[in-house]
């Protein structure tokens, strides 16, 4: 069995409420669509184990169109893109100096001095919003 | 003439097993686990592959301890959790997450096993 890596989401909400909070294995990522141009949403095998419709973690960001450096182009500062390449360094199971927790992003107040308990992952997203049926 | 190898359906495979009485408990292989979610104020469900085969999941429900308002204690269980699935070397691969029959647990904010279904 190869390392497996596990993603952690969590809003702003203090894990309160249901799905506030997921944790999925990295394995079990199918993909990310641009949904909106504030908004990247990243797909993961069901954990109702069926297989079929997919559980959805919406990270919002900045606009493309905002961060252009021109004004025209929203490639030139794409949130999108960095939000994907950051969530791709972070999943990825090369990694081999860092723990198998992985925080892509936790909107809650953090605690200091606790390594991975610490991170609040990708500092473009603003919220999150976890979709599990 | 071909030599069969012995493979194992899980060779080194970490299994983990969570227990909430004498009658409901579970052990699975760790790469059987579908994922976790909060599921309310210091609870939280965790998924694995179902053991009978059928396209569903086996459902635990645990509680952890919910005081500092931040899910702090929630994230602590997830990256313990996650450390357990990992198994190989310093915890073993035989990871006993959380007995209640016993009393036991992986960390101090995992506080029980409420369902095995």
């Amino acid at each position: 069995m190869r390392e497996e890596n596990y993603l952690y989401f969590a809003n702003d909400g203090g894990s309160d409420t249901d799905k506030d909070m997921a944790m999925f294995p990295a394995s079990t990522f199918r993909g990310a669509v641009t949904m909106s141009s504030t908004t990247v949403e990243f797909f993961f095998a069901p954990q109702d184990g069926t297989g079929t419709t997919a559980n959805g973690v919406l990270l919002t960001h900045a606009d493309i169109a905002s961060n252009a450096t021109d004004g025209t182009s929203p490639y030139a500062d794409d949130k999108h893109y960095v939000v994907m390449e950051k969530f791709a360094n972070l999943a990825s199971g090369n990694r081999k100096n860092t723990t198998n927790f992985t925080v892509i992003k936790d909107l809650n107040t953090l605690v200091s001095n606790e390594g991975a308990i610490s991170s609040g992952g990708i500092s473009e997203v603003t919220a999150v919003a976890i979709t599990i049926d | 003439m071909a030599i069969q190898m012995a493979v194992p359906s899980h060779g080194g495979e970490t299994f983990v097993t969570l227990i909430k009485d004498a009658d409901e408990k579970f052990c699975g292989p760790a790469s059987n686990f579908l994922g976790l979610k909060c599921d309310g104020a210091g609870s939280m469900k965790l998924r694995f592959e179902d053991v009978d085969g059928t396209a569903a999941a086996t459902v635990i429900d645990i509680t952890v301890t919910d005081s500092v308002g931040t899910g702090v204690e929630m994230k602590r269980v997830c990256q313990a959790i996650a450390g357990a699935m990992a198994g190989h070397g310093v915890q073993g691969k035989f990871v006993k997450i959380a007995d209640t029959l016993a009393g036991t647990y992986i960390h101090p904010d995992l506080l029980s096993v409420d369902a095995v279904a």
